[in-house]
């Protein structure tokens, strides 16, 4: 069967995005909150519809509705978990033993919201694991992680990315993960090393001067914000490392039927993309992040393709059942990572 | 009669047909295809929204969808047949540069006064209803929690204590409010010279700023100070605005990856020590009303901010970052009295 590479396509546009981002931020505001569901199903919307597969774009389906309830009922947990503090921080931590079980519930209705409400060709993803699994990858594993002081930690990043990926099916196909945990952990030692060095570098500087200019000790108060400031762009090129090859291993690794996606972000250009835009929302008092945000999209998906080796149109769908947005908000707000 | 070029997709495999749609007047809608023949009335379709000039989706009854670049013929058809401004509303509003600047002008309004009122008012109004018990309960695990980690018994003389509990107790005296207020002496390494006020009436001295204070007047003023932040309930109101603030910017600024969370933690922080600034400011103030009530000079208060001051001597005064005001300018309002 012939071969051909389709890549993804990002058409969005920054002064359209900035005046649909506005529109959206003023009306959040103006209604106390309540419309920012309905922001979010837009902007959302924009992105998937701007993102075009062989010249047809996805489809974000969530109804604002439901997503509003779920921010409702997220801000209520919040609630109910700070002002348990103030009654007495027993109460905080049997609430946070009850919080246990239920994460994993919330991190499975999140994911199945949201593939369930994205679409391509009129047919929908669909996210369907067992709970127990989630409970193995989402409890058991960090505290696994927490017992080997961070050894295990690139065997987690690989269970939750298979997790994710081998319970998330399009219509009725199933995504298939075949990365290693070794794979992993080469990256992670690599990262390490590089990490260690830069710190190295760090501190011995750090003790270079604590001994040179020892004889006025209150200037070198001076010393350590400006060294703080350094680490700054120092760790935004190991999480820049880190995201890039990770995302790449992972993408790289995923089939759907025989079909295989393949990734090439690159380090530098993604930690350059993180930097600037970090410096342009903070000089421009928050105006470019419409400019940010387009750019870094339209970056991610321009590496983005997929090998198809025969018709595209023998996909059938699956018949599918609803849930709710709640998960899918809870997942936002304490902003747990499990990004596809 | 319109016709618009456009695809079908039946929801149950992926195959995509080129079809075209052809809206008649009275409300009949056509479907034709390579073997697509589909009658519909506009009634039953459901159009999605225009967004920018993003594709559109027109999804029929049964499950399937057609998909069109042509949004002009599409909102054509909206205008002719469709009562929801709702949504033919939102896309000339993001369309349009005039409302583009007056949204700038009303979100930059509305947060400067969110930040400014808004927020101050809504945590005042809140922390007056918390009842007082609760509010000692949180003084008292807050002590708790501070003798276990960073206090130790203070070496102050029992002459020298009782002298001051008894300047205190003079100092409390003058509160028109209800708090039962209370002097903590403890001895703290990493604190250095430093008074605390804890919700509820509980305010901490260390021994380090009982030696470095040169009289009593001064430590007088340290303590007004710190009896104005619980009178006015700034440790509890400081808490209340800072969640606020906090999950404000999430909400406007959340969009953004994890990496450019300095954006979102910058103007946090910002917004946050500028509250703090505030607070300092408004126990100042008390404190200068105190001393002059009880005829002091104010200078004893100027001095020993310039003594807590000195041994800093830092190089940086960053105002906008620090949770408190700049040294120079409190010494200059306190002389300004």
């Amino acid at each position: 069967m012939e071969q051909n590479t389709q890549s993804f396509e990002f058409h969005g546009k920054t002064i359209e995005f900035f005046k649909i981002w506005i529109v959206n931020l003023m009306l959040s505001i103006v209604t106390l909150g309540i419309y920012s569901a309905w922001a979010k199903v837009r902007t959302r919307q924009y992105f998937y519809s701007n993102t075009l597969l062989m010249n047809t774009p996805f489809d974000y389906l969530a109804d604002p509705i439901k997503i509003l309830k779920g921010r409702l009922f997220a801000l209520a947990l919040i609630l109910i978990y700070s002002f348990s503090a103030v009654i007495s921080p027993m109460l905080q931590g049997v609430i946070m033993l009850l919080f246990v079980p239920l994460f994993p519930w919330i991190i499975i209705k999140a994911l199945k919201f949201n593939l369930y409400n994205s679409a391509y060709r009129n047919i929908r993803f669909h996210f369907n694991a067992e709970y127990l699994k989630a409970l193995w990858v989402f409890i058991a594993l960090p505290l696994f992680v927490a017992l080997s002081v961070g050894l295990a930690y690139p065997y987690f990043v690989r269970e939750r990315k298979k997790f994710v990926l081998e319970n998330s099916a399009y219509g009725s196909s199933k995504f298939d993960f075949s990365a290693t945990t070794g794979q992993f952990y080469s990256i992670y030692m690599k990262t390490s090393a590089v990490a260690l060095s830069i710190l190295l570098f760090i501190g011995a500087i750090y003790y270079v001067l604590q001994f040179s200019i020892s004889i006025d000790k209150d200037s070198m108060s001076l010393f350590s914000p400006l060294l703080l400031l350094l680490l700054y762009p120092l760790l935004m090129i190991i999480y820049g490392y880190l995201y890039t090859t990770i995302s790449n291993l992972a993408i790289n690794h995923t089939q759907l039927h025989h079909y295989q996606f393949e990734s090439n972000l690159e380090t530098v250009k993604m930690c350059w993309l993180y930097f600037s835009n970090t410096l342009a929302i903070i000089f421009s008092l928050g105006l470019l992040i419409p400019w940010a945000m387009i750019r870094i999209a339209k970056y991610r998906i321009s590496c983005l393709a997929v090998v198809i080796d025969d018709d595209p149109n023998s996909f059938i769908a699956a018949e599918a059942e609803r849930t709710d947005a709640i998960g899918e908000e809870i997942g936002d707000i304490l902003d747990i990572d499990v990004g596809l | 009669m319109i016709k618009i070029d456009g695809h079908y997709y039946d929801g149950k495999s992926s195959i995509q047909t080129a079809v075209v749609i052809t809206f008649e007047l009275s409300g009949e809608v056509l479907i034709d295809g390579k073997a697509i023949d589909i009658k519909t009335t506009f009634e039953q379709l459901k159009i999605a929204a225009r967004l920018g000039n993003t594709r559109r989706s027109l999804f029929l009854a049964n499950g399937a969808k057609l998909e069109t670049d042509d949004n002009q013929a599409v909102d054509k058809v909206c205008a002719y047949f469709d009562s929801n401004i709702f949504h033919s509303l939102l896309h000339s509003l993001e369309k349009k540069w005039s409302i583009v600047f007056i949204a700038l002008f009303i979100t930059v309004t509305f947060v400067w006064a969110g930040i400014e009122y808004g927020v101050p008012f809504a945590s005042k109004w809140v922390v007056k209803g918390i009842p007082y018990q609760l509010e000692q309960d949180m003084g008292e695990q807050g002590l708790e929690t501070l003798d276990k980690w960073l206090f130790s018994k203070s070496l102050i003389s029992k002459n020298k204590q009782a002298q001051l509990q008894k300047d205190f107790q003079a100092l409390v005296a003058t509160s028109k409010k209800k708090y039962q207020y209370r002097l903590v002496l403890r001895n703290s390494k990493q604190m250095g010279a430093n008074a605390l006020a804890l919700p509820g009436g509980i305010i901490i001295v260390t021994d380090a700023l009982l030696k470095l204070a040169e009289n009593d007047q001064q430590l007088l003023a340290v303590l007004a100070h710190e009896m104005a932040h619980i009178e006015y309930q700034h440790g509890l109101r400081a808490m209340l605005q800072d969640s606020i603030t906090a999950l404000f910017m999430a909400g406007v600024l959340g969009d953004i990856t994890s990496i450019t969370s300095l954006s979102v933690a910058l103007p946090t922080m910002l917004v946050e020590s500028r509250y703090s600034r505030e607070f300092e400011l408004e126990a100042d103030l008390y404190a200068i009303r105190y001393l002059q009530q009880q005829h002091i000079a104010v200078d004893h208060y100027a001095q020993i901010l310039n003594l807590l001051e000195k041994p800093k001597n830092s190089a940086f005064k960053f105002d906008y970052l620090s949770s408190h005001p700049a040294m120079d300018k409190r010494i200059k309002i306190i002389q300004g009295q």
